[in-house]
């Protein structure tokens, strides 16, 4: 049985999907749901393979562990610790649509549900009081309806488009 | 920088997402997107929009040009039904029902359709895009129907009209048979005008004017069960007209609820012993009920939009606003649509003792996409 300072100490070697690598401490690391239930299991011999994340991607998931498994400390440090991790939160999340994208997909992936939530609250952000057109516009998302079914939804909603 | 397919975020986000918007314009343009975040709100939305958001107040335009309060009312010069969300009470939305809707006797609002009576026809209309559904013909009897609600949404196989018109018959439709048409179905003499209809845990339930509880089956045969339930303790009434029983699922329990010139009260059902019992406080539930509709829901939670727990939200049929009452202080406050309170001189009574009619009057609506349509 390791100590906790033992533990603390020990290193995890991350390799994102275009063979980069990241030593991260266990505490970062356990952030993933996925990558914890791996230390419990017992197999974290040499770095953990990451197929689904590149190395930009991990790069900012892995600044965002950092910060949140460092929360705990803070606590004791600051009065108002909250509004601290919230208005670091706001500025990390605040990134182009398309990094906003691959970190989201990235926490689905990891299990990490606190910055799937944040992405998604961004995602809910930029969607709030715009016309379809514009969310389109903004997430670069294909109409796929039918002609027909667009009347359809225009004609149910016509103040959607307006 | 190179785009991605966000059309294809995996379901948990999309779920997360629908969370973080809570407005109706938003839910519906992000419905307008594209198929799969379309699909998607869709297939959740029933879960979780019905029973944790307040539904919407149906407001019909000329309801109260002969009432006491149209004075006091802005919105008098509305030419459309609007629909009012009281977590947003600031704005309001058209219904696209047409107007000639309104001269068109209402016999009820079941799974996101009002029921109307048009000639020898009931229609089915969708509170908010207006799309009308079309059973067959009405059998040619003049009969005076005077209630109408559906057991299951149209879209399912189960869902069946049922049409009320005396306290001894009732013709029902299923509307997904091959060749529907209506058939007469016999209740028992004993039984008085039916109040409320409502569908809880598979079964469907029914209590009559005297607030006495009726379970209806219809496989293999239709058959009328009258439940002996105890536990009521009814002031003597002159007609049914004092009572207005109404079903209403409410965490799982089904609750009964009376209303009165002055107040109301709410009783559970007991099903172990099969009495009625009374409820002092619904924790943190609201309930929501109306007259023209008269299909009663409860809400939970609703301090996460700004409502109160522990309150009946009251529609119609007499004023040109809705009321809460709250079961703690058995005290109520009048609210006009956009949720302006109404000054608590103007009204003496929480429903007027005068029988009023209860069509067009407000109602409280879900639309049809929360239920999956």
């Amino acid at each position: 049985m390791m100590s906790l300072a033992a533990q603390k100490e020990k290193k995890i070697v991350l390799r994102s999907s275009d063979g980069e690598e990241f030593e991260v401490e266990v505490a970062t690391a356990r952030q993933s749901k996925m990558i914890s239930n791996m230390i419990n299991d017992g197999c974290v011999e040499g770095s953990i393979p990451l197929f689904n994340v590149d190395a930009r991607t991990l790069a900012k998931v892995i600044e965002y562990c950092r910060r949140h498994a460092g929360a705990t400390r803070i606590l004791d440090e600051y009065d108002n610790p909250n509004e601290e991790i919230k208005s670091w939160d706001a500025t990390y999340i605040d990134v182009h649509q398309t990094i906003l994208y691959d970190i989201l997909q990235a926490a689905d992936y990891l299990e990490i549900k606190d910055l799937l939530d944040l992405a998604c609250e961004q995602v809910a952000n930029i969607i709030r009081g715009k016309h379809v057109e514009e969310i389109r516009n903004t997430f670069n998302i294909k109409n796929d309806f039918t002609v027909e079914e667009e009347k359809e939804i225009r004609k149910q909603h016509p103040w959607l488009f307006e | 920088m190179e785009s991605r397919n966000w059309e294809e975020l995996p379901n948990l986000a999309l779920f997360s997402v629908l969370l973080s918007l809570p407005s109706l314009p938003d839910l519906f343009s992000f419905a307008g997107v594209c198929r799969a975040w379309r699909s998607f709100l869709r297939s959740v939305a029933p879960e979780i929009y019905l029973s944790c958001r307040p539904p919407l107040l149906l407001f019909t335009p000329y309801s109260q040009s002969h009432r006491r309060l149209s004075q006091l009312s802005p919105h008098t010069t509305a030419s459309a039904f609007r629909l009012h969300a009281l977590d947003h009470p600031s704005i309001s939305f058209k219904s696209l029902l047409p107007d000639e809707t309104l001269a068109t006797p209402c016999l009820g609002y079941s799974h996101g359709h009002l029921l109307l009576l048009r000639r020898r026809e009931v229609l089915l209309a969708d509170v908010l895009t207006g799309a009308e559904i079309h059973p067959p013909t009405l059998p040619p009897d003049r009969y005076t129907y005077y209630y109408a609600a559906l057991t299951a949404p149209p879209s399912s196989p189960d869902c069946r009209i049922l049409l009320f018109y005396s306290r001894y018959a009732l013709l029902c439709c299923r509307l997904g048979d091959p060749y529907p048409g209506w058939a007469k179905l016999r209740l028992q003499p004993f039984v008085s005008y039916l109040a409320h209809v409502l569908s809880f845990k598979g079964r469907i339930f029914a209590v009559d004017h005297g607030a006495k509880l009726l379970a209806f089956d219809f496989d293999p045969d239709f058959s009328v069960e009258m439940l002996k339930v105890g536990g009521l303790r009814l002031p003597p009434a002159k007609d049914g007209w004092e009572f207005r029983p109404r079903l209403v699922e409410c965490g799982g329990e089904l609750l009964l609820v009376l209303m009165r010139t002055t107040r109301m009260d709410v009783y559970r059902l007991d099903f172990g012993r099969m009495v009625w019992v009374e409820v002092e406080n619904l924790g943190d539930f609201s309930l929501f009920i109306d007259f023209g509709g008269k299909c009663p829901v409860s809400c939970a939670n609703p301090g996460s939009w700004g409502g109160r727990s522990n309150c009946i939200y009251l529609a119609g049929p007499d004023c040109v606003c809705w009321k809460r009452y709250s079961l703690d202080g058995k005290t109520w406050r009048g609210y006009y649509p956009d949720g302006k309170p109404i000054h608590s001189g103007s009204f003496t009574h929480l429903i007027d003792t005068q029988p009023q009619p209860h069509w067009p009057s407000p109602i409280w609506v879900y639309p049809g996409l929360f239920f999956g349509l």
